[in-house]
């Protein structure tokens, strides 16, 4: 309460409450871990279903798939536990919101590139942080839908879609190559589009469920 | 309220109907996908793809378990249930027991649809097997609670998703590897069944009592944390003693989800020479395997790879064909898989040595051209990927050419007269000349 009191109160710096309502600490070193686990096991192969074009049985680097358990918590990032009574603030947080999901993609994919910079070949840092910005994105775009506590299911569907039957080998924008031109655009639409829409239009109309009144229901 | 009255009122929640809902659609489209792209409508097979799908099943059951966990303690929704006369236990288990039923309903369905399409088809051998759906099911609702107590235990906001994610690459990377004995306690995985095995049952049958032992040590030590008494604590070590009985058993299968040796049914043969037999899986590609290698042995008759009966057999033991028969191997079904089966013969039965060997990659280029011959793509121009590009080097081209514009009976004369040279492959330019 204190923070958003704070947040809310002309004259007053609002930012600092505003990361600590979203507990900023905790995203860091969740972060920071998961970015350690991408330098350790990055290398490990992951077995994909199915074949590639020579026959051979379809792998990917595990630093592909860390950029998913980021990309949940980028939008878990989002969620606040005063987020009912964030929407009574006097001052407007959007610009808030939107400094903050844009910052944290930025911080994140740079530490994820560092984290994966040991990787060669056609699946390294560049396709990971793809993969970060793509499903990033693709949460960011959620979270108006259905809130930042179940944002994380579009990108984990849509991951294990791609992971299990939903493209071929040749077509699987999380095991595009490096330069693949098609996936990164994806990526980037995903993420240009992502970001403004969690910052701008979150902030839904209240309920009366939050705020229940005395009104009677007719 | 009973309890059963209890759960049905929690299934009808949203979050339940939508991930049984989500479980039959990505199950019944995974599964599908995977036996249509065998192409054989096999048992062992249907119930292989079953099994790799219900990796999205413990995915959403475990996600959604969690979620219902976290959900739970963050919102201190056992208060209500404290408010009533019921043990505490009982609005968790109707809670839990709701979303893991729904959710394998949702895998029935799939498991219904598979069994449909397998019984509809014309051309189908043996039938689902039914230890392996049942244990699959008894680990898919086993995974709500696990996800559950995750949730509760760590009642974050970054929880479900974790659960998830980890349940999604454990199943895709651990469960996957053959041969490794620690493979086996992870339920799911991706297996890549044939027609020609059969399941190992009791590996099923060990991993489920794994994973019941797992579930019922975590369950059971939530409720001895709560209400400590000496029956609880008796009932967590007899969950301990299933715990490491099931893992016992798992661990000396050494990652073996198939029984050891092969079964080959018995073969159905085409009437006309060549005689192709083939298991009953296999019989829609029959006509086109008929077709393929009556026209290849039209190409080599007169030669030792000529042959008058097939049979679809496995690679490596039970290979071996009846007497006067030689063995030809497909894994899959699909249309133009008789081609495959037919460049395999070429390579295995015609080549006495792999022309990609520093002794025959001279003549590789002038192999590539009779390879195409007998493949049949000679005559529309198309490239082979796995012979050197002819297009490029002139004098190939025009020896390609001739070769092609030559009548039926002219090549096959030629092919007589170069046969060990080819098989040897030691042709050069001049055997063209």
């Amino acid at each position: 309460m204190k923070e958003v009191a704070r947040a809310a109160s002309p004259g007053r710096a609002p930012f600092p409450g505003f990361l600590r309502a979203r507990n900023l600490l905790a995203f860091t070193v969740a972060v920071v871990v998961v970015c350690l686990l991408v330098r350790v096991l990055g290398r490990w192969l992951l077995r994909l279903p199915g074949a590639d074009a020579t026959g051979a049985p379809t792998t990917m680097p595990l630093a592909l798939v860390f950029p998913l358990v980021l990309a949940c918590l980028v939008v878990s990032a989002m969620h606040s536990p005063y987020e009912s009574l964030e929407r009574l603030a006097c001052r407007p947080l959007r610009l808030l919101r939107l400094v903050h999901a844009s910052s944290v993609v930025v911080v994140v994919s740079v530490l994820l590139w560092l984290a994966a910079s040991n990787l060669t070949g056609p699946l390294a840092a560049l396709a990971s942080v793809r993969n970060f910005v793509l499903l990033a994105g693709l949460g960011l775009l959620a979270v108006p839908l259905v809130g930042p506590r179940l944002a994380w299911v579009p990108p984990v569907g849509f991951s294990a879609w791609l992971l299990t039957a939903g493209a071929s080998w040749a077509s699987n924008p999380l095991v595009a190559a490096n330069g693949s031109r098609v996936a990164g655009m994806v990526a980037a639409v995903a993420l240009v589009l992502g970001v403004p829409v969690a910052a701008l239009f979150t902030s839904v109309p209240l309920s009366s469920r939050a705020f229940p009144t005395n009104r009677r229901e007719a | 309220m009973t309890l059963l009255t209890m759960a049905l009122r929690s299934a009808r929640r949203a979050p339940a109907l939508l991930a049984g809902t989500i479980t039959a659609v990505a199950c019944t489209v995974w599964a599908e996908s995977i036996v249509r792209g065998y192409g054989v409508h096999d048992g062992v097979v249907a119930t292989g793809a079953l099994l790799t799908s219900a990796v999205l099943a413990y995915v959403v059951a475990a996600g959604a378990g969690a979620w219902t966990g976290m959900r739970e303690r963050q919102w201190n929704l056992g208060a209500l249930s404290r408010l009533g006369a019921r043990r505490w236990y009982v609005d968790r288990l109707a809670v839990v027991g709701a979303l893991a039923a729904v959710i394998a309903l949702g895998y029935l369905v799939a498991v219904t649809i598979i069994a449909i399409d397998l019984a509809a088809s014309p051309y189908r051998n043996g039938r689902l097997d039914l230890t392996g759906v049942a244990a699959t099911l008894l680990m898919i609702v086993l995974h709500a609670p696990l996800g559950y107590l995750v949730g509760r235990l760590i009642p974050r906001v970054i929880t479900p998703p974790i659960v998830a994610v980890v349940v999604l690459v454990a199943s895709l990377s651990l469960g996957s590897l053959y041969g490794v004995p620690l493979a086996l306690l992870v339920p799911a995985a991706q297996v890549d069944p044939s027609v020609f095995v059969r399941w190992n049952g009791h590996v099923f049958a060990a991993q489920a009592v794994w994973f019941t032992g797992v579930v019922a040590v975590l369950a059971l030590l939530a409720g001895a944390r709560r209400e400590p008494s000496k029956p609880l604590g008796i009932a967590v070590a007899g969950a301990a003693a299933l715990l490491v009985a099931g893992a016992a058993l798992v661990v000396p299968y050494h990652g073996q989800r198939f029984a050891p040796g092969v079964t080959v049914d018995p073969l159905s043969c085409t009437g006309a020479r060549p005689e192709i037999c083939v298991p009953p899986a296999y019989l829609g590609v029959q006509s086109e395997l008929r077709q393929d290698f009556g026209n290849l042995m039209t190409k080599v008759a007169g030669t030792p790879a000529q042959s008058d009966r097939f049979e679809l057999r496995p690679r490596g033991v039970g290979s071996k064909p009846s007497a006067g028969a030689r063995s030809i191997h497909l894994d899959y079904a699909t249309a133009g898989a008789a081609a495959l089966a037919r460049q395999e013969y070429i390579e295995s039965w015609l080549k006495e040595r792999y022309c990609w060997e520093p002794e025959g990659i001279e003549a590789a280029p002038w192999e590539g051209i009779v390879n195409q011959w007998l493949t049949e793509s000679l005559e529309d121009g198309r490239q082979d990927g796995t012979w050197p590009d002819l297009v490029g080097a002139p004098d190939r081209r025009a020896v390609r050419e001739r070769f092609a514009h030559l009548t039926a009976s002219q090549q096959h004369v030629w092919f007589v007269a170069h046969y060990k040279s080819f098989v040897r492959c030691t042709l050069t330019a001049e055997d063209f000349a």
